[in-house]
């Protein structure tokens, strides 16, 4: 079955035990709001759920909600086709998180793996494949995930890593931090592999201490540097109301000094420059 | 015999004797006439050049550049060197060639005329055209259509040990021969299907003398790895054993950069390359380099190195930023400048 054929069968509707139906998305499942859950209580299910051969490949929201209002059965369609496949499609609207993609790709066949990324709109590679396989078989069976989720994005870094993956993958979705520390953190995890030295875990027990301690494993020379300038600064201070940026991957040699001058204060100026030549000086990259 | 999956004819030169001697000399699967310069994948494409032949340098935006003028012949090279840019444009060992070499003739007369002053024109910008001069003897051609032009040299570039358009020449004291220079055992490693560093000094050294052509050397792309300092300190020793007394217009240095994507692109086919192990980082122009402090080192070394054996010739760098050459000159360096410096050699 391809993604822009999808040939569904003679469908027909039909009231099915809740307790035989199986949820495709398994864990990954989104909870059902309040609001839906009153929407049912009051008017029933107005857009039946979509299974195929029991399984739910669309209304697993409507289904949570009848479970929670503690119906006995479900208004479904059957249809036939691939249930992943189906899912996609159904769900072609709205961004899939990577846990869904995952719960959806785990019950692929190889045969239907490219019409599955063709659907899931996203590039097949081995490293997604890789990642979507981790979260299906490591992560989502761990119970206690996580809010925060990672963009496919992420994942497709993580799975650069190949098997090393496994180890870092749930402790980086637990780690406290943003998700843009933590795509900083995929990528210089993918460094530190490349150079030979990754680590066993994750070296801190926040984003910004791991971020700071990969920084020092995969990009020595930068982080040396850093430190020299950082010391120099510190020896060397500018004077009040001075200002400096630099280029933090040293690209760009130099100093950016931002000075604001007065009629009074123009000493500042002779200052910065005593300041600026001890930190050149010092710092023979800048 | 360079042998192909498939051969690709364009219509357009389907008649033409070039392409019948071209089809007689290579070994191929399947022949398939197509239409258009679209190189399909997997083979050899024998078609024309719709656009321009001679080119200014595409040198990156914002790097100094040496006012080089290129020739496109097509693209692509029979060796399969790892962490070559050409893997972002073709497959590996496809090969384009256009064969309307009347076109090419005419731009280079047309060159001529419209640049006062000197004019360096290189062939190796889009593969190693020397490595496949046996089915498609461009660069013979283009140093004999130049042999009698004022001012004018013709640099032809490659990591093959193939002379043969050089050593057969009429006339080569207008040829710049150059060859991509890197340590034995990265050769090994890296440039699948080149020739040995031993072979290509040979080749520098047997053309220079015996047809007074002047050489080049571009240590390009040069690669940081495993004991790098010592590996190339033996090279510049080889060379000079090799190459002493010999005139030698230029020596180039470029350390390994590449666009963004490139690194996925060839851990694909190479995921033990091991090229990529160091620190990269994005510069003005776009293109993912060394951590610049580390390329001066590099340069720095490189330079001593070289300088110890070749004092009189000009090392320069190849797209490289203003910002390293500014530090490394201890003062401005524009194109124009390298540019002289370059044709200044010339007159030697």
């Amino acid at each position: 079955m391809s993604c822009n054929k999808l040939e569904f069968g003679i469908m027909k509707i039909f009231e099915a035990p809740i307790n035989e139906l199986k949820p495709l998305l398994g864990a990954a499942m989104r909870p059902s709001d309040e609001l839906l859950v009153r929407s049912i209580e009051d008017n029933g299910v107005l857009q039946p759920l979509v299974v195929c051969n029991n399984i739910v490949c669309d209304g697993h929201r409507r289904l949570a909600a009848l479970k929670s209002l503690g119906k006995s059965t479900a208004s479904c369609i059957e249809v036939a086709g691939s249930p992943a496949l189906l899912f996609l499609q159904l769900n072609s609207h709205r961004e899939l998180t990577a846990f869904e993609l995952a719960a959806a790709y785990a019950s692929v066949g190889s045969q239907d793996s490219s019409a599955f990324f063709s659907c899931a709109r996203t590039p097949e590679s081995p490293q997604l494949q890789l990642a979507l396989r981790i979260i299906a078989g490591k992560i989502m069976g761990h119970g206690d995930l996580p809010e925060q989720q990672l963009p496919l994005n992420v994942w497709r870094e993580l799975g650069h890593l190949n098997e090393d993956i496994g180890r870092f993958a749930l402790p980086l979705l637990h780690l406290p931090g943003t998700v843009s520390e933590k795509r900083s953190i995929a990528t210089l995890l993918r460094q530190a592999q490349r150079k030979g030295c990754l680590p066993e875990v994750l070296p801190g027990t926040n984003a910004t201490e791991v971020l700071g301690n990969l920084q020092q494993i995969a990009q020595p020379r930068r982080s040396s540097v850093l430190e020299k300038f950082t010391r120099a600064l510190e020896q060397n201070p500018l004077p009040a109301g001075v200002s400096v940026k630099i280029d933090q991957t040293f690209s760009q040699p130099g100093m950016q000094l931002t000075i604001n001058l007065t009629r009074r204060n123009c000493e500042r100026l002779l200052q910065t420059k005593t300041a600026a030549e001890a930190i050149f000086a010092a710092v023979e990259e800048l | 015999m360079l042998s192909f999956k498939n051969l690709y004819v364009d219509s357009l030169v389907k008649d033409m004797p070039l392409a019948k001697q071209i089809e007689h000399a290579v070994k191929f699967e399947q022949r398939h006439e197509v239409s258009g310069e679209q190189q399909p994948g997997q083979g050899l494409l024998l078609t024309t050049n719709r656009g321009a032949f001679i080119k200014p340098c595409p040198g990156q935006k914002g790097s100094v550049c040496c006012g080089y003028w290129v020739v496109e012949w097509g693209m692509g090279c029979p060796f399969g060197c790892e962490y070559c840019i050409i893997q972002n444009y073709t497959g590996a060992g496809d090969i384009t060639l256009f064969l309307n070499w009347e076109d090419c003739h005419r731009e280079i007369i047309e060159l001529r005329n419209r640049i006062n002053g000197p004019i360096r024109l290189g062939t190796g910008q889009f593969g190693d055209p020397l490595a496949i001069e046996a089915i498609f003897p461009l660069n013979t051609a283009i140093i004999d259509w130049t042999a009698d032009m004022p001012d004018f040299t013709v640099e032809v570039k490659t990591k093959s040990a193939e002379i043969a358009a050089i050593m057969q020449a009429r006339n080569a004291q207008h040829v710049t021969l150059a060859f991509s220079l890197n340590p034995q055992e990265y050769i090994d490693r890296l440039e699948h299907g080149a020739a040995s560093l031993r072979d290509r000094l040979v080749a520098a050294a047997t053309a220079a003398r015996e047809k007074g052509c002047a050489l080049a050397f571009h240590f390009d792309p040069i690669l940081p790895l495993h004991d790098w300092q010592n590996k190339y300190s033996e090279v510049f020793e080889l060379m000079h054993q090799y190459l002493q007394g010999l005139p030698i217009n230029w020596i180039s240095l470029g350390t390994f950069r590449f666009p963004k994507g490139f690194q996925e692109n060839v851990e694909k086919y190479h995921p033990d390359t091991g090229i990529f192990a160091e620190e990269f980082y994005p510069s003005t122009d776009g293109k993912i380099r060394y951590f610049r402090p580390f390329r001066e080192q590099i340069y720095n070394f490189a330079r001593a190195g070289l300088q110890k054996y070749f004092a009189d010739v000009p090392i320069y760098m190849c797209m490289e930023t203003p910002e390293v050459w500014e530090r490394l000159k201890s003062g401005l360096f524009a194109s124009n400048d390298l540019k002289k410096m370059l044709d200044k050699s010339l007159q030697k």
